[in-house]
């Protein structure tokens, strides 16, 4: 059975623990539960643990990165150990923080072609064509990825996700790097994703975003859940936010 | 023109080049080897531009002189005029196969190359698609690190070739197996190795 026809059921994390190194836990005792469908924003301070938290979500933790795992990840009830990351980019798609590291291709066609041919999906050209035109870059299928702006090339990595029909996708700081245009139009398309059943897995520095797209909001701190649930509760604890290095969200900023 | 047209014409040129550098690598004779190297030349400056080989034709000419001062030093099994010939040939093939590759890509854009080699196996043209698309990534890379570096007052010129490269190369080595790093996250997770 293809995996994308199985009940969507979210992903679960028990009892969570990781270690690059087996003294050392990056991630310890998470447990967590990302229902379909949800907008959840990830924050903390930096060494928190929240890239290696976003690895976790595709198998990239354990296949890629070895390290020391304990307690299960379940991407719609499968086990992360059970199946390699292959297996899980037909659930859940990603992006990483530095689109000049992500790109490989000739052109921005190919590169979102790549996941595409892997994973053997049909309708290529009206795939990409779609894509394009989501992340609103039509007419760019020549361009070469390198020679493009440090926007286009986060919103052509984002389109190589979204081609894959992915109904999770998890993006890790996708605005560390972009000026707050592009910031603002890359949110604005996650959250039309988002309004047609995507789930949105990002990780985020900037609380104003956090604030005004996610349902829901993890902050992690030292490798560990300080506070998660409903994102405008969460992002009330001043004073805790402050405490952990956490910029306060503006409410009043107009986004 | 049609795709296919233009595939086979970049298949033909493909070809030129192989035959050319394998002549190159046989040939032994100054006078052939001399005029091809000006032949290259009269060429690339009429399709690119006397800039354009200046700049690839520069690092080479110390290294032209560096084979040269070692055909002469350590090759203590010819005579001295024996020597300075074998230098000049194997100076004039590394400048000549320089140029012919020059010649290649300044005449095919960098998406086409990766087109001809459609007939590799799957894993190959990977390989080959991935090195194309970072050469003049690394270069731009050791670029600015060098700029970053000289505003804090490395010096470029120094006379020990270590001193002078370390700066640059270290970091330019750090940033590449990062950008390797996650390139082979990015593979993963665009389910390469699903078959």
């Amino acid at each position: 059975m293809h995996p994308g026809s199985k009940m969507k059921k979210g992903i679960r994390l028990k009892n969570v623990s990781f270690g690059y190194q087996k003294e050392h836990h990056v991630l310890e005792n998470i447990s967590y539960e990302i229902k379909p469908g949800i907008f959840l924003g990830i924050t903390g301070i930096n060494g928190s643990g929240k890239s290696t938290f976003t690895y976790l979500l595709n198998g990239l933790i354990p296949h890629f990165f070895k390290g020391f795992l304990e307690g299960e990840v379940q991407v719609d009830g499968v086990s992360t150990k059970s199946q390699n990351t292959a297996y899980f980019a037909h659930q859940v798609g990603m992006v990483f923080q530095n689109p000049d590291f992500s790109l490989f291709n000739l052109t921005v066609e190919e590169e979102i072609l790549f996941g595409m041919k892997n994973l053997k999906l049909g309708n290529t050209e009206e795939r990409t064509q779609e894509a394009l035109k989501e992340v609103k870059l039509p007419g760019y299928e020549n361009r070469d990825p390198q020679t493009l702006s440090f926007g286009e090339k986060q919103k052509v990595c984002l389109a190589s996700a979204l081609v894959l029909d992915t109904p999770y996708i998890v993006l890790d700081e996708p605005t560390a790097m972009l000026d707050y245009k592009n910031s603002l139009e890359l949110y604005a398309i996650l959250h039309k994703l988002n309004n047609c059943g995507k789930t949105i897995i990002v990780v985020e520095h900037d609380t104003d975003f956090l604030w005004q797209f996610t349902k829901e909001v993890i902050i992690l701190d030292q490798g560990k859940i300080f506070l998660s649930g409903d994102n405008r509760e969460i992002l009330s604890y001043k004073n805790k936010l402050q405490n952990l290095g956490i910029k306060v969200p503006d409410r009043n900023r107009k986004i | 023109m049609s795709n296919r047209q233009e595939l086979q014409i970049l298949r033909l040129k493909l070809l030129g080049l192989v035959i050319f550098t394998t002549l190159t690598i046989y040939v032994q004779d100054f006078w052939i080897l001399l005029s091809l190297l000006i032949l290259m030349i009269i060429f690339i400056i009429v399709i690119r531009s006397r800039n354009n080989l200046s700049e690839r034709v520069s690092p080479l000419i110390s290294i032209f002189f560096l084979i040269l001062i070692f055909q002469i030093v350590f090759n203590t099994s010819l005579d001295l005029f024996s020597r300075i010939g074998k230098g000049f040939i194997a100076g004039l093939k590394i400048l000549n196969l320089s140029l012919l590759v020059f010649f290649f890509t300044a005449t095919t854009p960098l998406s086409r190359i990766g087109a001809v080699f459609s007939f590799l196996p799957k894993s190959m043209r990977l390989m080959l698609t991935i090195t194309l698309s970072l050469i003049p990534v690394v270069f731009e890379e050791a670029k600015k690190i060098t700029i970053a570096q000289n505003s804090r007052g490395y010096n470029t010129r120094q006379l020990n070739p270590i001193r002078s490269i370390m700066p640059v190369l270290i970091p330019l080595i750090h940033r590449i197996l990062r950008r390797s790093e996650q390139i082979a996250m990015v593979l993963e997770s665009r389910g390469y190795g699903n078959d």
